[in-house]
């Protein structure tokens, strides 16, 4: 990107961004009324074969496009497929992998479980001040790496070990620019009983800051729960 | 912590009198002091349980099945008072004159948790659960072994 190129876009952020604060950016209008979740978000997914950070953006048509950080970097869109809102959770099709997400309504960001031929994983997505139908937010948003502060570990619940139970959770979150966790939410678990340790550690974890007060990055923590004999 | 192991100790000990109508008739009206002495162990009077049971198998005539029953609370007593090696003594009698009883075999495996041989423990409260399988206290007691024989061990990765 030339650099007169990054100044637009940065001058067309700092306009949107302002207009975000008047009229209520479609992502900060999370949970207000319909709008939700139409706007650009900020996402993380996850799954067997690795992780991958995009943008996507959800019209109110009923269109999602996705940008990767190749897409991103060129400011441009990727046609994805369709989402939907039902009674009680989003969904969305992926038509370009063939992959059926699905996300709870009543969080304050976007996320949960996907879907595919043979694999599965968790996505979730941290809300950006960007508007539909703009560029794709900067590629940096995607392509900065979050180094863990603290990673506090989470105790075995001692209910588990009593009765031999072994498992996994996983737990997204977003990760503001000073580094704090804020919004934890399990993902996935395999019993409940794993629950609340895994969002007491992460709750008590942080990253470096990594130097952008505005915008907030989606990352996500898995936890395996295994017991072994003893001597 | 203290009060979770008497709890369950107390109720591994159940007698027959308690689960088994039969046999709970049989205490109570044929043999009056195993039924008080059961009553008293139940109770948490440990001392006046041990006295009745044992002077109740001295003067009251039982089958050998309720005989293993009574060594079996007798068993529970001592080793709800921390006594494990004379409750062991109990218990061995009671299985050897009835292999069915699971009690016996569930309060065999709290004296041996007691004494920390954890590897008899976990034999006998297996052996108690294949007779019972859905006897609380057992899953109470094979949690009380668990807790002390499983390493727990938890992994983290970062997805981002």
């Amino acid at each position: 990107m030339s650099p007169g190129a990054a100044c637009r876009r940065r001058v067309r952020f700092a306009a949107v961004a302002a207009l975000a604060a008047v009229a209520g950016a479609p992502a900060s209008m999370a949970h207000e009324a319909d709008a939700w979740p139409i706007g650009v978000w900020s996402c993380l997914l996850y799954g067997m074969t690795g992780d991958l950070r995009f943008y996507l953006e959800l019209a109110g048509h009923g269109g999602a496009r996705i940008a990767r950080p190749t897409e991103a970097e060129e400011g441009e869109w990727r046609p994805f497929g369709v989402w939907r809102r039902t009674r009680d959770r989003i969904e969305l099709d992926d038509q370009l992998n063939g992959r059926f997400f699905a996300a709870s309504l009543g969080r304050a960001d976007l996320g949960g479980t996907w879907l595919g031929a043979g694999e599965r994983g968790g996505w979730w997505c941290a809300a950006t001040a960007h508007a539909v139908d703009d560029e794709p937010p900067p590629v940096a948003g995607l392509i900065h790496v979050l180094v863990p502060a603290v990673m506090a570990s989470p105790r075995y619940p001692l209910a588990a070990i009593r009765e031999a139970k072994e498992g996994r959770a996983v737990s997204c979150f977003v990760v503001t620019g000073d580094g704090a966790i804020v919004r934890p939410e399990i993902v996935e678990t395999t019993d409940d009983v794993f629950r609340g340790p895994t969002l007491e550690a992460v709750t008590a974890s942080r990253y470096r800051s990594w130097g952008d007060e505005d915008e907030a990055l989606p990352a996500c923590r898995s936890f395996t729960f295994e017991l072994s004999a003893g001597d | 912590m203290r009060r979770f192991l008497l709890v369950a100790s107390l109720a591994a000990f159940l007698p027959e009198a308690s689960a088994q109508p039969d046999s709970r008739s049989v205490f109570g009206e044929r043999t009056p002091l195993l039924a008080a002495g059961a009553d008293a162990i139940q109770a948490g009077r440990y001392d006046d349980g041990i006295r009745l049971t044992i002077e109740g198998l001295e003067k009251e005539t039982v089958s050998s099945r309720l005989k293993a029953a009574a060594l079996a609370n007798l068993c529970a007593a001592h080793a709800a008072k921390g006594e494990a090696d004379v409750a062991i003594g109990f218990c061995d009698e009671s299985v050897e004159l009835d292999p069915s009883n699971w009690r016996a075999y569930s309060n065999r495996s709290y004296a041996y948790w007691q004494k920390g041989l954890y590897a008899e423990a976990t034999a006998d409260i297996d052996a108690a659960a294949r007779l019972a399988p859905d006897a609380p206290q057992i899953a109470a007691i094979r949690g009380l072994i668990n807790e002390k024989t499983l390493l727990p061990r938890v992994t983290m990765e970062n997805r981002q």
